[in-house]
């Protein structure tokens, strides 16, 4: 029994012992397990080149603004002269509609020129020969021979004969014009370009069909020797914003690659956002003011139209 | 004097273990409680941990981190334009299905981050490397994940295993560690964009902007810049405290006001609490009882009252450290489990044993007030009825 | 009043005291007056409830009295603040109980040793003069046994060595032979007697035990809360029988 109680009392007093010494362990244990401290992400984002600027999401685009080439008429693409990134001059043919049906037309219009122009020969070889008679009667000019009213015949006949060529002429250049209008439909249906630049987008190839929608375009031109960036400001910042100042862009994924922009001018209408975040159901009523700025390439990254980018405005505190 | 109050105090083994089981009990119940119930408090807080970012933008009305309205894409440039902002970028945080091969479904708790600088990327990786993120359709996963998404119990989830996020195709590129969501869905990391594909689509998808401040300011000072200027609620995110514009603060609060969860563990506490008191002090009184008559023979022969009352002060206090200390002896087995495990939830924040120590000390001076109480009543004189 | 006797000690003058309310009201001790002298056993005999308790009670300066005067070595005991005379207690005063009150999860050394330890006493020092005590009254090589081992005599007589290890020039005996039998009793006594009694010294015994009224060197007889006979008795035994006898009583 005192064994028994000796035992006890010390082991209760060593089990309490370890019991803080345990807990200590457990806090350090815990401190071991606890998620390290808050730190800058793993690629640190662009620095702010100015401590006072707005931020904005921009978009490269090609100094001229890109143009979206459209369809005169919707049809199936016969023949495409260009590839993306050919350099083309102005008036160069991009693409051709399918002119078939035209063509087919304008070869039946051709024939008719031809009976048209087959009548005025007639037409003449009639009048001359009503004038050949008329002179023949008016050469007499015994008035018992001849009566007055067969003369008087006659010569209405030869009038006939004049007006009968004429309209045969008209015909001829009403056919004549009717091909032309079809030769130029024709042409119009081969795209050239509208100025000088680089093709960067091709939507159409042979053989497709391409619906003239306003917003799908076939092709986008665009002058990609000098690019510009279109910066989206929210419109909570606009008032921030004003003409002349200094931006600096980066690119989205790789914010070392810094870019000095120059302002070119703001569009003084705010529109709705367009998503660049790639999902196509966005609704979103953000609205925004673009600033358009230009910039030069950098010598050694390569960028492109198209690219997202993140856009620094110096701008004074509201 | 304190060998003879100890040695009276020893000499009684049955009371003696009785007293210190009471104890015992007593300490584990509020010290086991009270950490399971910082523990649960401390996954509601789990995405501020495993996001790790000084700041927190958020919609002006939003109080926790679990449940957030959605802002606006350009928010995040608003945030951004503030001055004493560093970096800001977009968060997505939301709960998501996972289809696995075999048919059944897990909810997962997803985070989408800026994959350009991946800001919020998981903290520690185990297997793999964050740059892969980057990948298509690729995923992180964290370590609860390799079990839960598991195809069988003997084939746990591996790096360059698929699975189907919302019919879509998710590769795991990489295994990391962090803390549990209070949901206990694992948390699954990819980039921003590629979380808003995973989701059914909505009107508005950022969660949050996570930000730091600027060099030369406090988290603290950005976050009030920022909530001036964007009328946006700005957090800090610095761990639980007494600061109101602290998120985990902030969403520990919701819960404890919106659930029952402080209620049911506060009653165990209590309980633990009435069920020490209620033994404890039962048990010294009964051994003072016992006691009354060579007590009241120390009184006689001279002993005076602040003596005697020393006396069943050391001997309470005795009690109380042993058991106290058994107490937390068996809680730190409890809690060697737990955190292994990480489950159940602990996290025993250094103000818990201590208040737990307070408590069982002024149980154990209530014990003893008890019986100076009852030994003041007693007139030396009565030693002499036999 | 005893010329064989040293000084007066204690001197208890018109000491009344009442217990309990209304129609139960006793009156435990009726205007007693008593006295005690250095150097002599006094026994106050008397049957159950007739305030021989009451009275050694209120001499201990354990218990109140309502009026009179209790005077011990020159100090007014019954008007004493409770502090002065707890302190009064621990170093005047050596007490032996009825039910022994030895502390049964210690040892008997830290036992006797308690009253040393009360007056300040260092705890190695208190044992070595308490195993001393302990020597002297026989149980000298049992001192690290707990109490309860030890039998109804032995007990007592650790009690004794308690009662005397501090010194005290007064010791007071409540029915100390009440828990023993017969012969034990008178062995007990018999040591008590020849430890206890010094010059210096005054011992009161309550009892009711006639067997040991031989042992008294005087006796108060007490009835109904009043002292009805006091008679002086011859000594008997030389004061130098101590030591032969305590080693009689360890052997035996």
């Amino acid at each position: 029994m005192t064994l028994l109680s000796l035992i006890l009392r010390y082991a209760t007093i060593v089990a309490s012992i370890a019991g803080l010494v345990a807990i200590t362990g457990i806090s350090r244990l815990q401190a071991a397990k606890r998620m390290p401290a808050v730190g800058d992400p793993p690629l640190p984002p662009a620095a702010k080149p100015w401590t006072s600027s707005v931020s904005a999401t921009g978009i490269i685009e090609a100094l001229s603004e890109n143009i979206a080439v459209g369809v005169p008429q919707a049809g199936i693409v016969s023949e495409l002269r260009v590839q993306v990134n050919d350099p083309v001059k102005a008036g160069d043919p991009l693409f051709r509609i399918d002119d078939r049906e035209l063509r087919a037309q304008e070869h039946a219009q051709q024939a008719r020129i031809g009976v048209a122009k087959a009548s005025v020969e007639v037409a003449v070889a009639q009048l001359a020969k009503t004038r050949a008679q008329l002179a023949r009667l008016e050469a007499l000019a015994d008035p018992r021979a001849v009566s007055v009213e067969d003369l008087e015949n006659k010569r209405q006949d030869a009038a006939l004969a004049e007006a009968q060529v004429a309209a045969a002429r008209a015909e001829t250049a009403a056919a004549e014009s009717d091909l032309h209008a079809t030769q130029l439909l024709i042409e119009r249906l081969t795209v050239r370009a509208p100025r000088a630049g680089t093709v960067i987008q091709c939507n159409i190839r042979p053989g497709e069909y391409a619906a003239a929608i306003a917003g799908d375009p076939a092709l986008i031109l665009g002058d990609t020797s000098r690019l510009q960036i279109r910066a989206d400001v929210d419109e909570q910042n606009a008032t921030r914003i004003r003409p002349g100042q200094r931006g600096m862009a980066s690119l989205k994924g790789d914010p070392q690659v810094r870019m000095p922009l120059e302002f070119i001018r703001l569009e003084p209408f705010v529109i709705p956002k367009v998503s660049l975040t790639g999902a196509s159901t966005e609704r979103v009523d953000t609205r925004v003011l673009q600033v358009i700025f230009a910039f030069d390439k950098p010598a050694d990254t390569p960028v492109y139209v198209g690219q997202q980018v993140d856009v620094f405005i110096e701008a004074p505190q509201p | 004097m304190l060998r003879l109050a100890l040695k009276m105090l020893f000499g009684d083994t049955a009371k003696y273990l009785m007293l210190v089981v009471g104890l015992f009990f007593a300490t584990f119940l509020i010290v086991q409680q009270a950490s399971v119930f910082c523990g649960l408090m401390s996954w509601t807080t789990s995405t501020l941990s495993n996001v790790g970012a000084p700041i927190f933008v958020v919609e002006e009305r939003v109080e926790q981190i679990n449940e957030t309205n959605p802002l606006r894409d350009t928010d995040v440039a608003r945030v951004r334009s503030v001055a004493g902002v560093k970096w800001a970028m977009p968060l997505y945080s939301g709960i998501q299905r996972v289809r696995l091969d075999d048919g059944s479904y897990k909810t997962v708790q997803l985070l989408g981050i800026d994959s350009a600088s991946l800001a919020g990327s998981p903290g520690r990786m185990i297997e793999g490397n964050i740059e892969d993120l980057r990948l298509p359709n690729t995923v992180i996963i964290d370590e609860l994940a390799v079990t839960r998404l598991a195809r069988s119990p003997d084939r746990p989830i591996r790096v360059g295993d698929r699975f189907e996020i919302n019919d879509i195709e998710a590769r795991v590129v990489g295994i990391c560690d962090a803390k549990r969501s209070f949901t206990g869905g694992p948390y699954v990391w990819t980039t921003y964009e590629r979380a808003l594909q995973y989701t059914p689509a909505s009107r508005k998808m950022l969660s949050a902007v996570i930000a730091a401040s600027a060099d030369g300011l406090t988290p603290s000072q950005a976050a009030v810049e920022i909530s001036q200027t964007t009328g946006l609620r700005a957090f800090v995110n610095e761990g639980f405290g007494d600061n109101p514009n602290d998120f985990n603060t902030s969403t520990i609060w919701w819960y404890v006001r919106n659930t029952g969860i402080p209620v049911s563990f506060g009653t165990t506490v209590i309980i633990g609490l009435i069920v020490g008191i209620a033994i404890s002090c039962q048990t010294f009184y009964a051994f003072v009882l016992d006691n009354i008559r060579h007590l009241g023979a120390l009184k006689a022969m001279g002993m005076s009252n602040p003596r005697l009352s020393l006396i069943l002060l050391i001997q309470s206090a005795t009690v109380g450290m042993i058991g106290f200390g058994i107490g937390l002896l068996v809680c730190s087995g409890f809690a060697y489990i737990a955190i292994q495990n990480q489950q159940p939830p602990f996290m025993m924040p250094w103000q818990i044993p201590v208040a737990a120590f307070g408590i069982i000390q002024t149980i154990c001076f209530i014990a003893a007030l008890l019986g100076i109480i009852r030994l003041s009543a007693y007139e030396p004189a009565m030693v002499f009825r036999a | 009043m005893n010329e064989q006797t040293g000084r007066r000690v204690v001197t208890v003058r018109a000491v009344d005291k009442h217990f309990g309310t209304g129609p139960t009201r006793i009156h435990a001790l009726k205007n007693v007056s008593l006295e005690a002298f250095a150097g002599e056993i006094l026994m106050l005999v008397g049957p159950s409830g007739c305030g021989k308790t009451t009275l050694l009670s209120a001499i201990a300066g354990t218990l109140r009295v309502e009026s009179g005067e209790i005077d011990v070595f020159g100090k007014p005991v019954h008007a004493m603040r409770n502090a002065d005379l707890t302190r009064f207690r621990a170093a005047h005063i050596g007490f032996i109980f009825q039910q022994f009150n030895l502390i049964p999860t210690i040892g008997i050394a830290e036992n006797v040793a308690v009253p040393l330890l009360i007056r300040g006493s260092r705890t190695a020092e208190a044992v070595d003069r308490a195993r001393a005590a302990l020597e002297s009254v026989g149980l000298g090589a049992r001192w690290r046994e707990r109490p309860l081992k030890l039998s109804g005599g032995e007990q007592q007589r650790v009690a004794i060595a308690r009662a005397l290890v501090h010194e005290p020039p007064l010791v007071i005996c409540d029915e100390p032979t009440a828990a023993l039998d017969a012969r034990n009793g008178e062995i007990v006594l018999e040591l008590f007697r020849n430890v206890a009694r010094s010059p210096d010294r005054a011992v009161i015994i309550v009892t009711h035990d006639n067997r040991i009224f031989s042992y008294a060197d005087r006796i108060a007889r007490m009835d109904d809360g009043e002292i009805i006979e006091e008679t002086l008795q011859p000594r008997t035994e030389p004061p130098h029988f101590i030591h032969e006898h305590a080693h009689a009583v360890s052997s035996a």
